[in-house]
């Protein structure tokens, strides 16, 4: 028997657990004051409040944490105080639904989400207005996707947020919004965002498949959501688009993708994505095409350079020592004359040290992490050279093949690369500049079996369409694009007319 | 590996498959095989590349025959099943041994040039891993890793332009100095450069456009001619006579011709990026070999795919006589791959005497463009 199916079966039987005590707001239940208080035992933050209105009870029960006092007064105090015996309540709270006595779970559901119930005892009314409010980060500028030019703003923790920068660049009723619940403890809102009749109506059944049959107990960020709607979880590879910025995200909807946002995590999945888009910046299209092309292979080509650089470092000293040219050779066993370990060891030493120093500076206050960036940058390095345990020249593509794994534009793929060095050199140390070949080559099989909401991952290097070219590598003058992608499968193939009708 | 007879190969896919399983076999000796034709050599791949273009024909007919079928399906049916599976375990035999043979040779390459010193093993062990995972992907990661394997590669033709700067090209001028018997010789040992498109009617089944997939084959088979061609008119430029007949690796020697100013030996580099050619030449014959265990076996199973490894290791490592083994990987291999070239038209006429085409059925072709995630399932 397989082993992983045997595995992977007690993984499944242990970890099995009926979701009887899950409700539903579909599910039914008596209303009374009693039973709401019975479901909110020991939840200190409840107001449960009976307000005399002209000789009638009114009991008003909401969340306070969720609610500000001055909402209150304006939504429901200030008109109920105007309000004359005989008018309805419906007539004056305008934005009050009627909740039936029955439905207890829509009930609760609401007070959670920050609505204020309103029971009137006499007239046996019940309203749910909408009250929720709650301070919340105003939008600021991107800290991981920044750029020049462009819109500066992005996206929230706050769902409603991250809709409406949406919908404030996109005003079409062919934008659809599905909101589910998501977690079976948290039940937190999971949005899927897309353009009816650009996106891939296929695509969209599949993406609202997956969001629908999760079963967690609760996400606390989009990335963690994302790993489960993924094709492959082993890859280190993310296979999921991510972004924080609304323009990427409205030019991913343009295009036919689906985007995924969850409340409480600021960022937005693009579902599906290639993995070329990965290293695309927004601002690819903001710049003149030559100049987009120039930095778009700076960025992929970045990639390479920075899988291979330090680890042709130790291929080359190790095994191949005679291809370097005599000048080249003469400045590294100068450097190189005091270090005392093999290059593997050597270049394992500083790589990790630039780990360090790199999480140590994420990890730290903003004002120490710079001085400590510097600090460890540069006196490190040096002390480094002086003592001996490292040649100037590593120290030099260390830093470059640092620098250049943070090119790519998705936090998750530098990240990937960023563990691939690590592969690359031990194969360089033991099978030289072979093994990293075919470590290039066992990745590239990887990535080639990849695919993204079903569709190959590597496309357009896995052609779909013959118009991709002019947006993948090359990003080719504005009068070329003309077709959306061939990844995302659009039943609408052109952006614009082609001839001047 | 896909269990369905699900249409995925589209014409680039079998244009690459074709074109890499024949090149990164041959192409790093082909000059030196054809070396009895001295310096009238290099119209002769062109020859060749007719003669392989006549063989696909009739592959093709019977491909067209039995489009659901692959070749192993297809002996059972016409041999009967008991010949017929003799007839795959031959095939697995041939296969399993070109797969060996092809590691083993480029490793042999690798310890020679880059690193004389080391035992070869984990090197082995690590190709053997690589295109194992390269085979789990299904046909149609073989089939993309041979796209890859061209595009990786291909560029290292402009280094050819420093053997034609060096070299004489008096040499190419046709002097009649040959006999037939000399063509007879070169074409015989230089047309194991030309084998890999045998594999064609075991993934025939795959392709999605079966009725134009001649004309992608024929692509495929002429690209590699004109590699072929280029690499042997360079040599033909660049070494002598002498050298032609004695150096076994003759682009190797070309390679060394190159001179750029930041770096030196860069046949080292060549060699390494050679691995993207010898996998996508490896992977074929490996799935291939494992479709013939599946076939031999009857049942379909992952464990086939890792007998056929262990047994490519020990063909690799186990210490043997050397004319044992250059008997096996050069002369009977040799032999085999013209049996397997031979046995499609054989299969064909008997096809024919024993019943009359099938009436030909439509095709689903529309699936196979949607949905690539098929071509991963265990």
């Amino acid at each position: 028997m397989n082993v992983w199916e045997w595995w992977r079966k007690k993984v499944v039987e242990s970890s099995y657990q009926p979701d009887g005590d899950v409700t539903y707001p579909e599910a039914k239940g008596e209303i009374s004051v009693e039973a709401i208080e019975a479901h909110f035992r020991n939840v200190d933050d409840l107001v449960i409040k009976n307000i005399v209105i002209i000789g009638e009870t009114v009991t008003a029960v909401y969340i306070k944490t969720m609610v500000e006092p001055k909402v209150v007064q304006e939504i429901i105090v200030d008109p109920l105080l105007a309000m004359n015996e005989y008018d309805d309540p419906h007539e004056v709270l305008k934005l009050a639904e009627e909740i039936h006595h029955d439905e207890l779970p829509q009930l609760l559901q609401g007070v959670l989400n920050g609505d204020m119930v309103l029971i009137f005892h006499t007239r046996q009314i019940i309203l749910q207005l909408p009250t929720l409010s709650m301070p919340s980060r105003s939008i600021g500028s991107s800290e991981t996707e920044s750029t020049v030019l462009g819109p500066q703003d992005s996206f929230t923790e706050s769902l409603d947020t991250t809709i409406s920068l949406i919908r404030r660049r996109l005003y079409n009723t062919n934008l659809k919004v599905k909101i589910y619940m998501s977690g079976t403890e948290t039940r937190n809102k999971v949005a899927v965002l897309y353009m009816e009749g650009i996106a891939n109506p296929e695509n969209v059944e599949r993406a609202i498949y997956r969001v629908q049959n999760l079963e967690y107990h609760g996400f606390v960020a989009l990335p963690v959501l994302k790993q489960m709607l993924e094709d492959k979880p082993y890859s280190p590879f993310p296979q999921f688009g991510m972004t924080t910025r609304p323009d990427n995200a409205v030019a991913a909807l343009l295009d036919g993708r689906i985007l995924i946002a969850l409340n409480g995590s600021p960022e937005a999945a693009i579902v599906p994505s290639a993995f070329f888009e990965l290293f695309c910046s927004p601002e690819d299209l903001y710049n003149r095409w030559l100049n987009g092309t120039m930095l778009r292979f700076i960025r992929f080509f970045g990639l390479f350079v920075t899988v291979l650089l330090t680890s042709t470092y130790v291929s080359v000293l190790t095994y191949h020592p005679e291809m370097l040219p005599p000048q080249l050779l003469t400045i590294l066993t100068e450097s190189r004359s005091r270090v005392p370990f093999p290059p593997m060891i050597e270049v394992l030493i500083m790589e990790l040290v630039i780990e360090v120093l790199r999480e140590a500076g994420v990890r730290m206050p903003t004002k120490i992490g710079q001085t400590i960036g510097i600090v460890g940058g540069i006196v490190i390095g040096t002390a480094a050279v002086e003592a001996g345990i490292a040649s100037n020249i590593l120290i030099v593509l260390v830093s470059v093949s640092a620098l250049l794994s943070f090119v790519p534009s998705n936090y998750l793929m530098a990240n990937a690369i960023r563990t691939l060095r690590y592969v690359f050199i031990f194969a360089a140390g033991t099978l030289g500049m072979y093994g990293q070949m075919l470590t290039l080559g066992l990745i590239y099989a990887h990535l080639a079996g990849l695919t993204s909401l079903g569709t190959p991952y590597l496309a357009p290097g896995i052609p779909r369409n013959m118009t991709d070219i002019f947006n993948g590598l090359i990003r080719a003058p504005v009068l070329f694009l003309a077709s959306r992608t061939g990844l995302s499968r659009s039943p609408k193939k052109l952006q614009r007319p082609l001839d001047e009708e | 590996m896909d269990q369905g007879k699900y249409k995925k190969l589209n014409p680039y896919h079998v244009f690459f498959l074709i074109n890499n399983t024949m090149v990164g076999q041959g192409l790093l000796s082909i000059s030196h095989a054809l070396s009895p034709v001295g310096y009238n050599q290099y119209w002769i791949p062109f020859l060749l590349g007719v003669v392989t273009q006549l063989v696909l024909i009739p592959m093709y007919w019977l491909g067209m025959r039995y489009p659901e079928d692959n070749l192993y399906v297809i002996n059972e049916r016409l041999l009967g099943k008991w010949l017929g599976k003799l007839v795959n375990l031959v095939f697995l035999i041939y296969l399993i041994m070109v797969f060996a043979a092809v590691t083993h040779n480029y490793l042999r390459l690798v310890q020679a040039v880059t690193m004389p010193d080391r035992t070869m093993y984990p090197a082995l062990i690590a190709i053997l891993f690589v295109s194992c995972y390269i085979v789990l992907g299904g046909i149609k990661l073989v089939a993309r890793f041979c796209m890859l394997g061209f595009f990786f590669t291909a560029w290292m033709m402009v280094y050819l332009h420093w053997g034609i700067q060096k070299g004489e090209f008096s040499h190419m001028l046709p002097l009649f100095n040959v006999n037939m018997r000399d063509v007879w010789q070169a074409s015989y040992q230089a047309y194991e450069s030309f084998f890999g498109y045998e594999l064609l009617l075991v993934y025939f089944p795959y392709i999605v456009q079966q009725k134009r997939s001649l004309l992608h084959v024929s692509g495929g088979l002429w690209l590699t001619v004109l590699v072929y061609t280029g690499v042997s008119l360079v040599s033909v430029v660049y070494f002598s006579e002498w050298q032609l007949e004695n150096l076994r690796y003759p682009v190797l020697n070309l390679f060394k011709a190159v001179e750029l100013t930041f770096v030196e030996r860069i046949e080292n580099f060549g060699i390494a990026l050679w691995v993207f050619l010898v996998l996508s030449t490896a992977a074929p014959y490996l799935w291939a070999a494992k479709k013939a265990m599946d076939a031999v076996m009857s049942h379909n199973r992952r464990i086939h795919l890792y007998v056929i490894l262990v047994c490519a290791y020990l063909l690799a490592r186990v210490q043997m006589p050397t004319w044992l083994r250059q008997k096996l990987f050069e002369d009977w291999s040799f032999w085999l791959g013209y049996t397997m070239v031979v046995i499609p038209v054989l299969l064909l006429l008997l096809s024919l005497i024993r019943k009359p085409a099938t009436p030909a059925k439509e095709q689903p072709q529309a699936l196979a463009e949607t949905d690539d995630g098929g071509g991963t399932q265990g």
